[in-house]
């Protein structure tokens, strides 16, 4: 058994340690709005929050997940940037198939939300986990290829201030330049 | 299959209808050819070609036209007034004289027992309130809250996963397998063979991966096809030193060539490109005691209905296909053989009978399947040469093309082959607009290659844009004239490649200077292709860095795809078509070693990224015909666009797709 803590409920898993978070959120809880594209880090369609930093949950086991906080887009509302990021989304009619749409959204929020690890970055680049002026997200994110890609925002990870946890290594090493 | 038509088409009818936007709620149809026909392909249920609009607009504002005659009919007679007086309003019934009024739901059980009138009149499009506007997409909120159900979404209750193990090379069988290891994997129920290859089931699709992976395959590729493309290639290089069957004869072209003071030429190789839909393909089959149940992505229900039910020995109307939204398409969900539907298939056949219950099984497709899987947009080759008379004027102009055949063995074989021509081989090329005396257009067809081919968003046009119209400028260049220019001239019989090219060039400012950095070469390109009876041309703006490396800028676009329904949709669907055609120009590219295909997931094939795509400006043009494509007419004038401008910025034109930068290098 395995505890999940996602949308802020704790979930108990009864899957094998190495199941991606992808699969354990589409097939065990049946969670179906973070989606499949590639299975290899490379797409972005399966991006969740972890601690509000998207992650690519198809190569994260769930075994690192314990004690983390997961936010997947059935509650990516649930806080102010997410329902600004939202209602944005749907105002410029934003999607197409629509397909990927969850994770480059969770993308996007990632994106503008302000984190503490952020604030400690010395290299003075936009990068996931600083903020993003709101008026960039009217800057009418299309479907496709922009966000067919996942990602919602363009961004330049800074490597020194994510590669601090697995997860979030991951999320750095496949992000878009 | 960016499903814009879930607006589009209730747009027609809401308008006609005078139903209030807000209220409107769309569904995907189930397979039913009787009702949802496919007007412009006979009894045939369907999307594909760009139809979606057209088919739909007579059909659509009839029916909505209808449904408020008869809403108005038995307002009027239960409010007993004449139908005059009444009025229709954001689905609202008055009328005025009794300041009555009621909304659809009130009036529609009666207004359905009225008789169905046979004529009605429609709106003059000055009066469209919606048709034109800003009709807000009907699939926005499902789509950004993770609620909209796609085929992925599905689960039944004792719904099995099934993930198949694929031979290596096209054609290339199971000879034995050893299923014990796979067997072994926990959530792994059972490991069947089909004829596609070894299917394992499984309670999950991580497991069902597990077990795949522990699997042990023997293939039997006697039969497999094992060329690479570079062979492939080399045949077709050589078909095209022979003439081929006529597409297109106009004049005397031997003539002309004979007399010619001079004569260009180039040759442009195409590769197998695929179509990477961001939802790679799965299907869900589930056989019930009447019949099965199918949950698909549709794109081509009436050729997947009939197919099932000759499968599984059942009447079409036994199989029931439930419409989902699809995540993406270009075409590879219309599988002219209904390939990965029917794989799925197989597998359910195979399990049923084993237990007391036969589970639905989804079929997912990890990406490496669907990359592997074929059914491509076929590798194509493409001789051009044009004849210039002593006065510089363009007297002569033969294209030769070699490549597989889409339509050839499907079922659109009747419609689409014509004296043993593929129409989808040749368009673009064959219906060249511009007026040129003598001019032949031939097509070798192989049949003896193995690869798997398809559509892919704007077919044939993909190709033949990208030869046409990068050659043109190639003869531009020869005679010394301006591309605009020598375009317009060529196209004073054809006003609307002419109307839509003069507005993409004027709102790209075509002729002013552009400034380069330090280093940097810019150019500017153009092309104007026709292709689903609509007209795009296209001004594209190229920086070449020193290493060769391109940036496309900006890319301005003309569309006349008649009556703009949804505004918005027609620039949606034509920044993703900038986007998904830059992709194939940069780096699409599907090749084959020994028969193996190389490519098997974004790494190796890898899309457009976010940071390279180019600001792009949708200029529609203004029209009240009836509308027409847009779907995929924004895709090919793109890369011929593209490598026109490469050329103004170095004087190199590039014969290949994707672009070999190296060529570039300063
Ligand atoms: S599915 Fe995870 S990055 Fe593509």
């Amino acid at each position: 058994m395995i505890k999940l803590t996602i949308n802020g409920k704790v979930h108990q898993l009864d899957v094998a340690p190495d199941t991606p978070l992808l699969w354990a959120l589409r097939d065990t809880l049946h969670m179906t709005g973070t989606k499949y594209g590639c299975g290899q880090a490379l797409c972005g369609a399966c991006n969740v929050l972890v601690d509000g930093t998207p992650v690519r949950s198809c190569v994260t086991p769930v075994s690192a997940m314990v004690g983390r906080k997961i936010r997947t887009i059935e509650a990516v509302d649930s806080e102010r940037v997410g329902k600004v990021v939202q209602d944005a989304w749907r105002k410029l009619d934003v999607v197409q198939c629509g397909y990927c749409q969850s994770g480059g959204r969770s993308s996007a929020v990632g994106t503008a939300q302000p984190e503490p690890q952020a604030k400690r970055c010395r290299h003075r680049q936009r990068h996931v986990g600083q903020p993003v002026p709101l008026r960039d997200l009217r800057a009418r994110p299309r479907c496709h290829p922009r966000s067919r890609q996942g990602s919602g925002l363009r961004r330049s990870p800074c490597p020194r201030s994510l590669l601090k946890t697995s997860a979030a290594a991951i999320s750095c090493k496949a992000a878009p330049a | 299959m960016g499903q814009g038509t879930y607006t589009g088409l209730a747009t027609i009818l809401a308008e006609e209808l005078d139903a209030d936007w807000k209220h409107v709620r769309v569904e995907g149809a189930a397979a039913d050819a009787k009702r949802y026909n496919n007007t412009l392909w006979g009894p045939t249920q369907g999307t594909g070609g760009s139809t979606a609009m057209a088919n739909s607009w007579d059909q659509m504002r009839q029916a909505g036209a209808t449904g408020r005659a008869m809403l108005v009919t038995a307002a009027a007679k239960r409010w007993n007034v004449g139908v005059a007086d009444i009025a229709v309003c954001e689905g609202i019934v008055s009328h005025a004289g009794s300041a009555r009024k009621a909304s659809f739901g009130e009036l529609a059980l009666d207004a359905a027992k009225e008789t169905v009138p046979t004529e009605v009149k429609l709106k003059d499009p000055r009066d469209f309130r919606l048709i034109g506007k800003q009709a807000r997409r009907t699939d926005s909120a499902a789509k950004t809250n993770g609620t909209a159900q796609f085929t992925q979404d599905v689960f039944l209750p004792g719904m099995l996963v099934a993930v198949v193990a694929h031979p290596p090379q096209f054609g290339a069988t199971v000879k034995s397998f050893d299923a014990s290891r796979a067997k072994a994997v926990k959530g792994v129920v059972d490991v069947v063979q089909i004829p596609q290859g070894v299917a394992v089931l499984a309670k999950d699709t991580w497991s069902a991966k597990k077990g795949r992976d522990a699997l042990s395959v023997n293939w039997d590729d006697s039969k497999a096809f094992k060329l690479g493309t570079d062979e492939i290639l080399a045949r077709y290089r050589e078909m095209a030193r022979k003439p081929g069957l006529i597409a297109r004869q106009t004049g005397d072209t031997g003539k002309a060539f004979a007399g010619a003071a001079r004569v260009v030429s180039a040759s442009f190789d195409f590769p197998y490109l695929a179509h990477a839909a961001m939802e790679p393909m799965n299907c869900v089959v589930q056989l019930k005691a009447d019949g099965c149940e199918v949950w698909n992505g549709e794109q081509s229900q009436t050729v997947d209905q009939g197919r099932l039910a000759e499968f599984f020995g059942l009447k079409p109307e036994q199989v029931k296909i439930n419409m989902l939204y699809a995540g993406g398409s270009f075409g590879r969900r219309a599988s002219s053989q209904s390939d990965y539907v029917l794989e799925a298939a197989h597998i359910v056949k195979a399990i049923n009978g084993r237990s007391s219950v036969t589970p639905p099984v989804k079929l997912i497709w990890l990406r490496e399947d669907d990359m592997r899987g074929g059914y491509y947009r076929p590798l194509f080759h493409h001789a051009l040469e044009a004849a210039l008379d002593g006065s510089g004027k363009l007297v002569g102009w033969r294209h030769r093309l070699v490549g597989q055949s889409i339509i050839a063995g499907t079922p659109f074989t009747a419609m689409l082959v014509k004296d043993g021509i593929d129409q989808v081989s040749v368009e673009g090329a064959a219906n060249l607009p511009y007026a040129i005396p003598n001019l032949t257009v031939d097509l070798h067809t192989p049949t003896d290659i193995g690869v798997p081919v398809l559509w892919w968003r704007s077919v044939g046009s993909s190709h033949t844009a990208y030869s046409t119209e990068v050659f043109l400028d190639q003869v531009a260049v020869a005679m010394g004239k301006d591309p605009v220019a020598l375009r317009l001239e060529l196209l004073s019989e054809h006003p609307r490649h002419a109307g839509v090219l003069k507005l993409a060039s004027e709102k790209a400012h075509w002729g002013t200077p552009l400034k380069a950095a330090a280093g940097e070469r810019r150019g500017r390109g153009v092309a104007v292709h026709e292709s689903f009876n609509s007209f795009v041309a296209q001004v594209a703006e190229v920086t070449v860095k020193k290493d060769g490396s391109i940036k496309v800028e900006r890319v301005v676009c003309a569309v006349d795809c008649g009556t703009a329904i949804n505004p918005d949709n027609i620039r949606s669907q034509v920044e993703g078509a900038v986007g998904f055609a830059l992709s194939a120009a940069l780096s699409g590219e599907i090749t084959l070693k020994g028969g193996r295909v190389e490519q098997g997931n974004f790494d190796s094939y890898p899309l457009l990224r976010i940071g390279d795509m180019p600001k792009v400006e949708v200029h529609i043009v203004p029209s009240t015909s009836a509308p027409t494509g847009i779907g995929e007419p924004g895709v090919p004038p793109l890369a011929p666009a593209v490598a026109n401008a490469i050329a103004a910025a170095t004087g190199k034109f590039l014969h290949r797709m994707p672009f070999n930068t190296a060529e570039l290098v300063a």
